[in-house]
């Protein structure tokens, strides 16, 4: 009820517009948004929490057909002018289009951006894509497809960081990792890099094996597996499938982490896989752990590499490791390598340490998978610290799996046991808080029920000697 | 929920500065209690009192919105009624909105807030109140006065003088002469009731001190004049409690001054990030860090004996003036003499000093916390006295 009477606002066309901006046009996914959002009952407006409608040209197009249509729907009154007709019948009319509004503007919408889709957007994707592989295969360049459906963005940073330390290398950048992206930066490409790596995203099945296809990567790396797009795949075993399609092309060498619990049950015993113990024949001891650093050693044969990153935890061991690894296939000293590895810091949101005057806040805000989340609650129960604190919303897009994960999430918070636990109040704070109720959790629960009014003023919370791990932080799309 | 009322900005020129301390380090930690109901009372800079829910928006000031509120809004009257209530028409129908008072949290700094005078107001309403009393505000705000206290208590001071504005006006230059004479260059002039370092100088000559003496005199009827420490540290002590429960004390925490020597309003206001501080970096660099008040050391680098020292006496100043709930102490340390001195006392720190406490691992949400259940506890103490006498006076009459 309350999303249908929110429909009745003035604000209504911009926050179609914006829904539509925010799924890149494509009408299927604007319309599943909508049912979800009737689902759920909430309003209109819960979908510009916290961003706005960027006013892009399509943007203003749209909202510029969005008030044609009002205007014509209400003149359509006086292009029925009949003096027949009874004043009944007028007011009858404009409050009947008043009504039907939101939902004629909603499937004209749809179906203006399904037409642009099929005509335009289409057909000029495709002839992006196969100019792209044209390019990539021309490009001498070393090329590294990075794969998962989590820890992509920070081995693609990690990679690249490491690498740059002897060779010219470029990556895709930030998040842009559909196919459609990998085109245009194909196009920015100059022939003279030394190492070209890709971040392959997963959307629907066949994604990575198209990308595998354009790329035609010589290494991959796959980095975990988690239940997340299981709205467009049918199964988690699709997914799985999908992310280790890459080991079917000839020409790649593939590594897949084993450390991702869920990726092992769909890993096929020929293909090479890496962990925190042993990468590309590399052995790794002496994994230390702090607040601000993780360091190993890793020993082949004679050589050695005593490696120092900013990353922080041991989930991160393999990946870094598996970077070092590849930068001695790849011909770096171990000067190189090592002061690479140095120099790869937390990314935004991941795992970031920030010092409040003595308190520490672990950022890890981008984290959207349960495995994940399990690796910052092992580094939570890791350190010593004069007061614990956790706090998440859980985890959203989880699709059947969503009862099993957030019990794994809250049994796992009771075996850490921080001192306070900080759950937001949602869907998925009642499933954690029996877990943590089940396994006797003994710490203090707080319920937030504004969770952005809790962010913003956390810093009032902290003090000297305290630890603070923010996990994940849904998105406005699931408000 | 108890209803506690912050009151901030005021007559004062430290205006601006009440309204940080007032929304960033105490309503936000108050809400954040949950404990709390918080309701914003702002005096303009004109006097006129405000109570509203949209005050409590830091927007509100920064883009000059208040000034188009104050149009508006009605002002508030006070009801004493045994205790404080707040009430404003509701612009409803002649209707009236009441809210009675449990705790006032003051956020002024400087004239009429921290000086005593609106902690007068409160003792009459009879309501609890943070922070220091009615006498020991007055003191503290007053420079010759908290100095005075010290010697009679044997705290050093380096040794000053004073003067009011009209004897200066009259006798100026013989006034400045024997200054010269019973005083050591270089000087430090500075108004006698004003924080935040406004219309201090370093002189090192006569004439000198004659300019220093006219600023000053613009901001103060009455001025201090005192020499400077000499191979100079300064530090500052934050501390809270009552004068019948132990002490707290925060860090011992090192400004760093400009090469002047002289820590302006700009300095300490206005330059976080800038000038000095860009040399320095981030938040924290090599126990730098930038707090309420600009770029600090913290803890402050100086000998364990010289930190010992200043805790104690801070903590004797404290208590000689009678501070109660929360001050912040500043001290000058002679670095080669190892010796320390009382500078001058803030009965209501800048923000709190809420950096500090935090770094000496209390949240700013256990410190409003802490000073409201310790301005609780004076009221319940003072209730137990007898404040009237039964005498058969009237009726000899």
């Amino acid at each position: 009820m309350k999303t249908f009477i929110s429909l009745y606002s003035f604000k209504t066309p911009i926050y179609f517009v914006y829904m539509l901006q925010q799924v890149e046009y494509n009408p299927r996914k604007f319309l599943d948004w909508l049912e979800d959002l009737f689902k759920s009952d909430k309003p209109l407006q819960s979908v510009m929490y916290r961003q706005r409608l960027v006013k892009t040209t399509k943007a203003l197009i749209l909202l510029g057909f969005s008030l044609l249509l009002f205007v014509a729907m209400l003149a359509g009154a006086f292009m029925l002018a009949d003096p027949d007709l009874s004043v009944w019948f007028y007011v009858a009319y404009i409050v009947t289009a008043l009504f039907a509004f939101p939902f004629v503007l909603e499937l004209s919408l749809s179906a203006l951006a399904g037409i642009a889709w099929v005509l335009i957007v289409r057909p000029t994707q495709r002839r992006q894509i196969h100019k792209a592989a044209k390019i990539f295969s021309e490009h001498k360049a070393m090329k590294v497809a990075v794969i998962g459906s989590y820890g992509k963005t920070t081995m693609k940073e990690l990679l690249a960081t490491i690498l740059s330390g002897g060779k010219s290398v470029v990556a895709t950048p930030g998040n842009k990792n559909t196919a459609l992206s990998q085109a245009r930066f194909a196009q920015t490409l100059q022939g003279t890099e030394d190492v070209i790596i890709v971040e392959f995203g997963e959307g629907a099945p066949g994604d990575v094996a198209g990308m595998t296809k354009t790329v035609q990567p010589d290494y991959a790396v796959v980095t975990g597996l988690a239940p997340n797009h299981l709205d467009h795949y049918p199964s988690l075993k699709a997914l799985a499938e999908d992310l280790l399609s890459v080991q079917k092309s000839k020409k790649t060498q593939t590594y897949v982490t084993t450390e991702s619990e869920m990726l092992q049950k769909y890993t096929p015993s020929n293909v090479k896989q890496f962990s925190s113990k042993e990468v590309m024949g590399w052995k790794i001891t002496n994994v230390l752990v702090s607040v601000t650093e993780t360091s190993f050693t890793m020993r082949k044969g004679k050589e050695t590499l005593a490696i120092t990153t900013g990353l922080l935890g041991r989930h991160q061991v393999a990946p870094v490791a598996f970077g070092a690894a590849l930068a001695h296939e790849l011909g770096l000293s171990r000067k190189q390598i090592e002061a690479g590895c140095a120099k790869v810091k937390p990314f935004e949101h991941r795992m970031q340490p920030r010092n409040l005057q003595g308190a520490w806040i672990i950022d890890d805000t981008y984290n959207g998978n349960i495995e994940g989340l399990v690796a910052g609650l092992k580094l939570l129960g890791e350190l010593d610290f004069k007061r614990k604190m956790y706090v998440t919303p859980g985890l959203v897009d989880q699709g059947e799996e969503n009862e099993r994960v957030h019990t794994k999430l809250g049994e796992m918070i009771a075996a850490i046991s921080p001192d306070i636990v900080v759950l937001m109040e949602n869907s998925a704070r009642p499933i954690i808080e029996k877990a943590m109720k089940k396994k006797k959790f003994a710490g203090e629960l707080r319920i937030e029920k504004k969770p952005l009014e809790f962010y913003l003023n956390i810093e009032h919370q902290l003090a000297a000697g305290d630890f603070v791990l923010m996990q994940n932080d849904w998105t406005d799309n699931y408000n | 929920m108890k209803t506690v009322a912050v009151i901030f900005g005021s007559r004062s020129a430290e205006h601006d500065i009440s309204i940080i301390t007032a929304i960033s380090a105490i309503i936000k930690p108050l809400e954040a209690t949950k404990q709390y109901k918080v309701e914003p009372v702002y005096i303009s800079k004109t006097g006129e009192w405000f109570w509203d829910d949209r005050l409590k928006e830091i927007a509100l000031y920064q883009t000059g919105e208040i000034q188009q509120f104050m149009k508006k809004a009605p002002k508030v009257q006070l009801q004493l009624d045994g205790g404080l209530t707040l009430v404003k028409s509701s612009q409803f129908a002649g209707r009236k909105q009441y809210k009675k008072i449990d705790v006032v949290f003051p956020a002024t700094h400087g004239t009429y807030g921290e000086d005593g005078a609106l902690m007068g107001l409160l003792e009459m309403a009879n309501v609890p109140y943070v922070g220091c009393d009615v006498p020991s505000s007055a003191i503290a705000m007053d420079k010759v006065l908290s100095r005075d206290v010290a010697t009679v208590n044997d705290i050093p001071v380096p040794k000053y003088e004073y003067l009011y504005a009209d004897t200066f006006a009259q006798k100026g230059p013989t006034i400045v002469k024997e200054l010269s004479k019973s005083l050591k260059f270089p000087l430090f002039v500075k108004p006698a009731s004003l924080g935040s370092s406004i219309g201090i100088s370093k002189v090192e000559s006569e004439r000198e001190l004659t300019n220093a003496i006219e600023v000053a005199t613009h901001y103060d009827n009455k001025v201090i004049i005192e020499e400077a420490v000499q191979n100079l540290v300064e530090v500052t002590v934050p501390i809270i409690g009552n004068r019948n429960t132990p002490l707290k004390y925060a860090l011992v925490e090192e400004p760093l001054s400009p090469e002047d020597g002289v820590f302006d309003f700009d300095t300490k206001y206005m330059n976080q990030g800038k000038g000095e501080g860009k040399k320095m970096g981030g938040s924290k660099v090599d126990g730098v860090s930038s707090g309420s008040q600009g770029y600090s050391r913290l803890p402050a680098d100086i000998p364990k004996s010289l930190y010992d020292e200043s805790l104690d006496v801070a903590g004797r100043i404290y208590r000689s003036v009678g501070c109660e709930g929360i001050a912040r102490i500043d001290l000058l340390i002679d670095k080669k003499a190892k010796k320390v001195f009382f500078n001058e006392i803030n009965p209501l720190p800048g923000s709190l000093y809420s950096h500090n406490w935090r770094a000496s691992g209390v949240s700013n949400v256990e410190l409003v916390t802490e000073l409201v259940d310790l301005a609780e506890t004076r009221w319940s103490e003072k209730q137990k006295l007898n404040t009237t006498f039964s005498t058969n006076f009237l009726k000899q009459f």
